[in-house]
């Protein structure tokens, strides 16, 4: 939108002619009384200066498009004047994503632009766990005498040259792979994502073929044992070579490979909505920016995923596969990233620290209102599906959340991003009292990831630098850790069986 | 930290503010009639200047060397005035030079800023005393009909690139480069000043003819209507702003 505005600045001119006509008459002194010719002048300056249009184009690059969190990002702009009249007093204001702050340079630019001219300038921020989002750039031009101002705001991507090499990537890349790109063209946000090491582990799937290898026999291509022969079993699954070397009947069997469902629920309750300290995301975000990332690579492994956002509102996805229930999570789970009231809630306006979060205060009808969600949850995700939980355990939630999942026989696995400070008194009480839910989870053997944003995420280190809990994880990491070394050194026999055959 | 740089952001901008004191001092210069006086205008802006500089180095972080600078041109500011208050001879003349000197110095205090929600007001008393000089000398008639007439051009200058320091202060801040829309906004005004200059000179420069004061005065205030009526025309707009989707 914009808008067009008189700065009524060369009023003051008007006063001047006033002052000096009058003083001239008053004192009889013609020299003073011409004086105001001068000031005349400059009052009819602004009535006399075109009105200038504005014609922008602007174009934003950065140096890494997917940097990791932590990482310095130069962004450069370049606007150009593309209309037929000079620009003499532009200022620009790129629209720096909310979360992201400028650490070298400044977002802010001026310059003086015939038509066909450009400017260019650069700044530096620090990336984020998550996608930001740049906003349009704002643009405020005056007129040369400063009586008109202009207020507008410029979308970034219309540069022809990013048009065109965007055609082409279009071209040789297929629809699928470019559905979360959106289409300006040129850079238009940075994605930070979430290094996701290790997938949380699986714990129950369900009796249909999928793609995740599981702890027994049945139909697959990977070696799994082999048994005593049963009449019955299809005689090409019999061990011929075994046979003429003893003589007895035994049959091979294979890994079964089941289909997992998984769903991820993701904790962004107001009270959720907690940062380190103003300026940066809160946890919320970073939950966000990890399910997304937990979403790719578990679809991408061939599994289910569900998504459900518990907020104001509770929000649901029945788990599925495919492109197009991947675009429709990752679109929820945008949605969620800064809230309802993320616009208003701008760095240092309501800084809510992790500490503000009080656990025990909650009202009875919210509590009443997140049991109903988890109920919800409950019903909807019916038929079993590991839940992976993502929440800062900054209350309760996290834990009752949990305990009702699991004893409905839903493995529940958490990631926990940590947003608590040692800063303040009230922030290491927010702190100690996190530290003693997640203990409190992997009493109950329950996977907890304690996430510090910026990190990888996985679940296996998490605890293995924990000495005072290995114990206590060991048996479900050993478990993992077990299937996979047995996986292992199955596939390496089965292979030396295969060359034996042949 | 965030807050306290978005704070000092929005500042007025350096070469706006830098254009706007040097257009004052020249102002004040043209309105003193001794030598001893333009020394003192001299030593004024010297000192003007350092205190500027001051703020440059204290947001780039030398914190003592602008702590220094601020000393010393506050100390040159104020030994200028104090010998401005003593030197000339008649009280009249003494207004006009002290009224004169602390144009640019309230400026200063506006664009410093002392207190950045009272830029305006500074800004606006600096241009008033700078005005009450030169309406004392055109009174004394101790300074040549031109040299009144450059003196009122700067001082309106003087006025403008304050305002463009203040509004490029709020757009920007100060830690982005002005210098060339400060330049291109100052070729323009500059060149409005000129051409008043030369349209009054003009008409200083037609021979005296019968018409009295009073009836020059009259044809003033009906330009000054007009252009009046025509400026009041060219605001409603900014009541109600133009819309574009």
């Amino acid at each position: 939108m914009t808008t067009i505005e008189r700065t009524q600045r060369w009023r003051t001119a008007f006063v001047f002619v006033l002052v000096t006509s009058a003083a001239g008459v008053y004192l009889e002194r013609p020299a003073l009384l011409l004086s105001s010719a001068v000031a005349l002048a400059y009052a009819a300056y602004p009535l006399v200066t075109p009105t200038p249009t504005v014609d922008l184009a602007l174009s934003r690059t950065v140096t890494e498009e997917t940097p990791a969190h932590g990482e310095s990002v130069t962004v450069t702009v370049t606007a150009t004047n593309t209309g037929t009249r000079t620009l003499p007093d532009l200022r620009l204001v790129d629209g720096v994503p909310t979360y992201l702050t400028v650490t070298d340079g400044t977002p802010r630019h001026t310059a003086a632009l015939r038509p066909g001219a450009s400017t260019t300038f650069e700044y530096a921020v620090d990336a984020k766990s998550g996608t930001h989002r740049f906003e349009p750039a704002t643009a405020v031009v005056y007129d040369v005498s400063g009586g008109t101002r202009i207020r507008t705001e410029v979308e970034a991507g219309r540069d022809p040259e990013a048009e065109m090499e965007r055609e082409r990537e279009t071209e040789t890349e297929t629809r699928g792979e470019r559905e979360t790109e959106s289409g300006t063209g040129a850079t238009d946000r940075l994605d930070c994502a979430v290094a996701v090491e290790t997938l949380p582990t699986r714990r129950q799937t369900r009796r249909q073929t999928g793609r995740t290898a599981v702890d027994a026999s049945g139909t697959g291509i990977e070696f799994y044992q082999t048994r005593a022969h049963q009449p019955g079993d299809p005689s090409n699954r019999i061990d011929w070579r075994r046979f003429a070397r003893t003589g007895e009947l035994t049959t091979v069997e294979f890994r079964a490979e089941r289909l997992r469902t998984v769903v991820l629920c993701v904790d962004a309750r107001a009270s959720a909505r907690r940062r380190k300290r103003p300026g940066e995301p809160d946890a919320v975000a970073y939950s966000i920016a990890a399910a997304t990332e937990l979403l790719r690579a578990l679809l991408v492994a061939g599994e289910r995923v569900g998504v459900a956002v518990v907020g104001d509102e509770f929000e649901w996805l029945a788990p599925d596969r495919g492109g197009h229930h991947r675009a429709e999570a990752s679109q929820l789970l945008r949605t969620h990233r800064e809230g309802s009231s993320g616009r208003e809630e701008r760095p240092g306006s309501t800084p809510k620290s992790a500490s503000q979060s009080q656990s025990q205060s909650e009202s009875g009808s919210q509590s009443e209102t997140h049991s109903e969600r988890i109920q919800q949850l409950l019903v909807r995700s019916q038929g079993a599906a590991d839940v992976l939980l993502l929440s800062p355990l900054l209350d309760d939630f996290g834990v009752t959340a949990t305990e009702r999942l699991e004893a409905h026989g839903h493995p529940v696995t958490v990631l926990s991003p940590d947003v608590t400070t040692t800063e303040t008194l009230g922030g290491e009480l927010a702190r100690v009292e996190r530290r003693n839910r997640v203990r409190s989870l992997r009493e109950r053997r329950v996977p907890v990831c304690d996430w510090t944003p910026g990190d990888p995420v996985d679940w296996q280190r998490a605890t293995k630098n924990r000495p005072g809990t290995t114990g206590q994880r060991s048996e479900v990491g050993e478990d993992l850790l077990g299937v996979a070394e047995g996986r292992q050194e199955a596939a390496e026999g089965q292979s030396s069986d295969e060359r034996g055959w042949s | 930290m965030a807050t306290t740089r978005s704070q000092r952001t929005t500042r007025p901008s350096y070469a706006s503010s830098a254009i706007a004191l040097l257009a004052a001092v020249c102002a004040a210069g043209l309105t003193t009639t001794h030598p001893v006086q333009r020394t003192l205008v001299a030593i004024e802006a010297l000192g003007v200047f350092v205190v500027l500089l001051s703020a440059v180095g204290r947001q780039r972080g030398h914190r003592l060397g602008g702590l220094s600078l601020l000393l010393a041109g506050g100390g040159v500011v104020g030994l200028a005035l104090g010998l401005s208050t003593v030197f000339p001879a008649g009280l009249v003349e003494r207004g006009a030079l002290v009224s004169g000197m602390l144009g640019p110095v309230v400026l200063l205090l506006g664009l410093y800023p002392v207190r950045e929600t009272l830029t305006r007001h500074f800004t606006g008393v600096g241009i008033a005393l700078l005005v009450g000089a030169i309406v004392i000398r055109g009174w004394l008639q101790g300074i040549g009909q031109l040299q009144l007439l450059a003196a009122v051009a700067l001082t309106l200058l003087a006025w403008d690139l304050a305002e463009q320091a203040v509004t490029l202060g709020r757009d920007v801040g100060r830690g982005a480069r002005t210098v060339i829309v400060s330049l291109t906004h100052t070729a323009g005004s500059l060149l409005v000043g000129l051409f008043g200059v030369a349209v009054a000179a003009g008409i200083y420069g037609v021979p005296p003819s019968t018409l009295p004061l009073a009836a020059l005065a009259l044809l003033l205030a009906g330009t000054l209507v007009l252009g009046l009526a025509l400026y009041l025309g060219h605001l409603e707009q900014a009541q109600n702003p133009v819309e574009r989707l």
